[in-house]
């Protein structure tokens, strides 16, 4: 039964608006940069099959997202169900950087997790090919905003120069799938619980 | 079968279902698990659900039927045809329920290599059609859109004018649903009608996110294909919030270059919005995009920049996006006449940072829009109403100009239309506008170096130099500013940032320098009485110059008679200037005009111009003895003046030195009050007893020439303890005599007994009759303090300064206050100042004694 139960891995992409989150997706899900820029509106996904240690596969589902929150009009539901949240900040942008407790707040207010302390997050610092001089914010300071958030995984990246984005998502991935299984155990639980009302109710509307 | 009464119950009921689904699927019961699919999707016939509500719940069917779609393709043609699975879900019993199924079906279905793709896609969105409600309706195209987006990557035109068409029809179906929504239900719902479809816009905005998807890079197939057909719809539904938002996302989700490319398509069609749409809004997304572009490109040269534009097939006229914004300025003043102050200001200003981007420094351009603003003005015919003055402020001071303070002075001086608009705006306004533009040359510390520049600069700052054009109104206050002596002018900022300006004026030439103030002069002259805080800031400007000349005749003899004349010149400048303050004032600043001759005497001393200081010096003498009538002052104005005398070096021709001095001693000795007198004699007996100035070179002992007279020294001290002796008041007699005692002791120090006339006899003298006046006051006072005496050592003291005022020390704190009366209180034992400060004295002597062996001499007991 759990070999086809939610075998989808759903991965939230939050960050200030211009950061690179588009860009990031694209170059994971299809390997491909494009050098204009575009505005997200809403939340839009994209999916990949993944494989993890050799024989575990699973689709992923990667939500991109809008960083100005004026169009996200109908809200933020499709934070629920998340199984890893990704921060992004942009290195050359100190106030993006700044930026990326009040997402990891805003997504545990509004993803309703079960138990948000042990939740995943992933950070990565985009822009990495950009020249040294443009760089405001320094790996000392990522490391310990990183450490202090509760040990979240770090990873330098450039979207535009294919740099860490494969080995960051992969760690993504695999902390997703660990999220998943977590939360389909818990739901096992509530599931039994819930057959027996179901069974309570079911047969007089079930014989039709 | 129903749906749930609230949300929570329909959230779990789809949970639920969810589950039970899964367990079917994997029991294989097909049937069953359509059936719970078919329960959960009911949920979305709610009518009563809110957007939001609508959306949370339509995410977590999108999961669940995801499953389901994942387990059609895994046993398509094992277990099922997907053919036969689209024919079966049309018996669903409802049609929210049954087109969602289908849907899923269909899109499992085009997985497989054999579907019959074309087929598919066109049922589906027939059908679609079946469902009118707009919330439901946009929802379940929402969903279509969403299942299909993975068949539209296509590599060959001919496919991706397909998809395009496919989504395109959507999108037009989505809007014309949309809009529908307005106009349902009851008219009073109609702003929460809008709301709501404020909040579904995201789902409309998506077809076009999708449609930039599939363009990816392909300008012309966006340009000829894509873009005219989402124009044509924006323009046609004539629906505010449509219009509105729909040409926000365009903007937002093609790419920048493709704007450049169809600027002028983009513009006319604002051109045709309802009228209601605020087009400013347009134009200034546009324009952020635009800037925008600028920022993100890594190498920002103007070639570089000229090689994409030209890639994009910008050519000609276009090339210049400020034409093209120009033109559609013009466009739009001749056919929206209709358009207030209020929405074309920020039209305007949008423009304006484009420019200001793009161009930065062109100034013709800000003209021009500065002008076309300035002529809209014009045309309103009235006076503009405050509530515009936020409109203004951003025209005429926007963030650009101020962060650049050489273009925005280039922009005030050279922008003819940036007056005249200035000029066209309520006075507040204007005052606003000119504080904040010397502000923002005053912080760059800017130079003003030409009379032109200037002139146009003072010209603009005509609000603040002006007075009176809005003054309140009060009786009461005019009456009061009227008044000759009124001391209660306050200085405002505005008068402060215009004499800044002053100091902001430079040039290397002495003679244009000069001429700058001049100018300044000319323009401050028509503040009326105000000049009373602009002049001094011109004064203190010619002063500087004085000095740089006088640097210069130093550095340069040869050309010492010229500069000397000009030098010259620059004292008549200030001399008229005083002048001018002192006609224009009137009785309102005496002592500032004193003390502005005497500062002007002095350095002409310094510049070795008798003459003109003799001048200068009897200038204020004479308004000491026409106009200095508080006695506090006159005290004052005469140690001022003794102090400037006793500095001076250069008056001893004609005997200058010996009238001035001698007519300061005069007037201090004619004091009205008999502390004042004798203090301020003996202050002027340092008159005949110059001392080093060591930047002059002149040191003790080694200078010959110091101007001394001992035997007058002598007489001035004679005469103030004469005074001293004649008080009334014990206290203030000893303690004068005291302070006599201490010049007595600077000048047996300073020069020998036979030159100064102060010697051991005297100070013995002196210190005797003191002793004895001093134990008379004891006897006086010690019946009067017996029993406060014990008490009084903690409590606060009262001592008397060197120019006879109070201060009051308290012992709470270190605070001391500083009166001109006696306190009134008892309890303040004056009576110990003097003996203190005679018991201080004595100790000084006393010390003294190891260090020169004249004072052994001084009988201390």
């Amino acid at each position: 039964m759990s070999s086809r139960k939610k075998n989808i891995l759903k991965v939230i992409i939050l960050g200030d608006s211009g950061v690179g989150k588009t860009s990031l997706m694209h170059r994971y899900v299809s390997d491909k940069f494009s050098q204009q820029y575009k505005a997200t509106i809403g939340a839009d996904f994209l999916t990949k099959e993944v494989t993890m240690d050799g024989d575990k596969v699973a689709t992923m589902q990667v939500w991109d997202t809008a960083g100005q929150e004026r169009f996200q009009s109908l809200g933020v539901a499709f934070y629920r169900g998340a199984d890893c949240c990704v921060l992004v900040y942009d290195v050359t942008n100190a106030k993006s950087f700044e930026n990326i407790k009040s997402w990891r707040d805003e997504f545990l207010v509004h993803a309703n997790v079960s138990s948000p302390d042990s939740f995943p997050f992933v950070i990565l610092g985009n822009k990495l090919d950009v020249e040294e001089s443009k760089k405001v914010v320094s790996n000392r300071a990522a490391q310990d905003m990183a450490k202090s958030l509760g040990n979240i995984p770090l990873f330098l990246t450039s979207a535009k120069g294919s740099i860490n984005v494969d080995t960051a998502f992969e760690e993504i991935a695999r902390n997703a799938l660990q999220q998943s299984q977590a939360d389909a155990d818990a739901f096992e639980d509530d599931f039994n619980d819930a057959i027996n009302i179901q069974l309570d109710g079911e047969p007089s509307s079930c014989n039709c | 079968m129903s749906y749930a009464e609230t949300i929570d119950q329909a959230i779990a009921n789809c949970k639920q279902q969810t589950v039970l689904m899964q367990r079917c699927l994997t029991q294989e019961k097909l049937m069953d698990a359509l059936k719970h699919t078919s329960i959960m999707l009911t949920e979305l016939r709610n009518p009563h659900l809110s957007p939001k509500q609508y959306y949370e719940l339509y995410i977590l069917i999108y999961d669940s039927l995801s499953i389901l779609s994942t387990y059609f393709v895994e046993c398509h043609t094992k277990r099922h045809h997907l053919a036969d699975l689209y024919e079966l879900v049309q018996y669903a019993g409802n049609i929210v329920p049954r087109l969602y199924l289908m849907i899923t079906v269909g899109s499992s279905y085009l997985q497989s290599a054999d579907a019959p793709r074309e087929e598919i896609f066109k049922d589906m969105i027939e059908m679609c059609k079946g469902v009118q409600n707009p919330i439901r309706g946009l929802f379940l195209r929402y969903y279509l859109s969403q299942r299909t987006k993975q068949f539209f990557q296509a590599d060959d035109v001919e496919a991706k004018k397909a998809n395009a068409n496919f989504i395109i029809t959507n999108f037009i179906e989505m809007n014309k649903l949309w809009v529908r929504l307005q106009h349902q239900g009851p008219l009073r719902e109609r702003e929460q009608r809008t709301r709501e479809r404020k909040e579904l816009k995201i789902l409309i905005g998506a077809n076009v996110v999708r449609l930039s998807q599939i363009v990816e890079s392909d300008f012309t197939m966006y340009k000829e294909e894509i873009l005219p057909q989402i124009l044509e719809q924006v323009v046609q539904c004539r629906d505010v919030v449509s219009q509105e938002y729909l040409l926000d996302v365009i903007c937002q989700v093609f790419p920048d270059e493709f704007h450049l490319g169809t600027l002028a398509e983009l513009l006319a069609t604002s051109l045709k919005l309802n009228p209601t749409v605020p087009i400013n809004k347009v134009v200034l997304t546009l324009v952020e995009r635009l800037n925008g572009f600028i920022d993100r490109q890594e190498n920002s040269d103007s070639d570089d920049l000229a090689q994409k534009l030209a890639a994009f097939s910008i050519a000609g006229e276009n090339q210049n996006l400020f034409f093209v914004f120009w033109k559609f300025l013009n466009q739009l003043s001749d056919e929206r006449p209709d358009l207030s102050l209020q929405e074309l200001a920020p039209v305007i200003q949008g423009v304006l940072k484009l420019t200001l981007r793009w161009y930065p420094q062109n100034i013709s351009n800000v003209d021009v829009l500065l002008k076309f603003m300035y002529e809209k003005c014009q045309e309103y015919g009235k006076s503009i109403p405050e509530e515009y003055d936020y409109l203004f402020n951003d025209l005429l001071l926007p963030q650009e100009f101020k962060s650049e303070p050489a273009f925005f002075c280039k922009i005030l001086t050279k922008c003819e239309s940036y007056e005249k608009l200035l000029s066209a705006q309520n006075i507040s306004l204007q005052k606003h506008c000119t504080n904040e533009i010397l502000d923002t040359l005053t912080q760059a510390e800017w130079q003003i170096s030409s009379k032109l520049e200037l002139e146009k600069l003072l010209s603009l700052c005509g609000a603040l130099i002006e007075p009176g054009v809005d003054k309140p109104s009060s009786p009461l206050m005019l009456e009061e500013e009227d008044g000759l002596d009124s001391d209660n002018w306050s200085l405002t900022p505005d008068q402060e940032k215009l004499a800044k300006l002053t100091h902001l004026c430079y040039n290397k030439s002495i003679d244009e320098h000069s001429e700058l103030l001049l100018t300044c002069r000319n323009w401050y002259q028509k503040s009326g009485r105000n000049v009373r805080y602009l002049f001094p800031a011109i004064i203190c400007n010619l002063w500087k110059l004085i000095r740089r000349c006088q640097w210069k005749i130093k550095r340069k003899p040869e050309r010492r008679e010229k500069l000397n004349n000009t030098t010259k010149q620059l004292f008549k400048h200030v001399s008229r200037t005083i002048n001018d303050l002192y006609s224009a004032c009137g009785g309102g600043c005496f002592d500032l005009l004193y003390k502005l001759n005497l500062q002007t005497a002095a350095l002409a001393d310094q510049s070795e111009l008798g003459d003109i200081a003799y001048d200068f010096f009897s200038q204020a003498f004479t308004i000491f003895e026409e106009s200095l009538s508080d006695s506090r002052t006159q005290f004052q104005a005469i140690v001022s003046m003794a102090q400037t005398l006793q500095k001076t070096r250069n008056l001893h021709v004609e005997s200058y030195y010996d009238t001035l001095i001698t007519r300061c001693t005069l007037h201090g000795s004619k004091l009205l009050k008999k502390q004042d007198q004798c203090r301020a004699v003996y202050t002027c007996s340092h008159l005949w007893w110059a001392t080093e100035i060591s930047l002059l070179g002149e040191e003790e002992g080694v200078t010959e020439s110091f101007y001394r007279e001992g035997k007058r020294v002598l007489e001035c001290l004679q005469r103030s303890l004469r005074v001293a002796d004649s008080i009334m008041d014990n206290i203030q007699s000893c303690e004068l005599m005291v302070e006599i005692l201490n010049r007595c002791c600077y000048y047996f120090i300073h020069g020998d007994e036979n030159s100064t006339h102060v010697g051991v006899k005297y100070i013995n003298g002196l210190i005797e009759l003191i002793k004895t006046n001093l134990d008379a006051l004891k006897l006086e006072i010690s019946s009067v303090s017996e029993e406060h005496r014990g008490s009084n050592s903690d409590e606060d003291r009262t001592l008397i300064g060197i120019d006879g005022c109070y201060i009051h020390q308290s012992t709470l704190n270190s605070v001391a206050a500083v009166y001109s009366k006696p306190p009134s209180s008892k309890t303040a034992n004056l009576e110990s100042v003097p003996i203190e400060h005679f018991q201080r004295t004595l100790r000084y002597i006393q010390d003294q004694k190891d260090v020169d062996s004249r004072f052994k001499a001084i009988v201390l007991l």
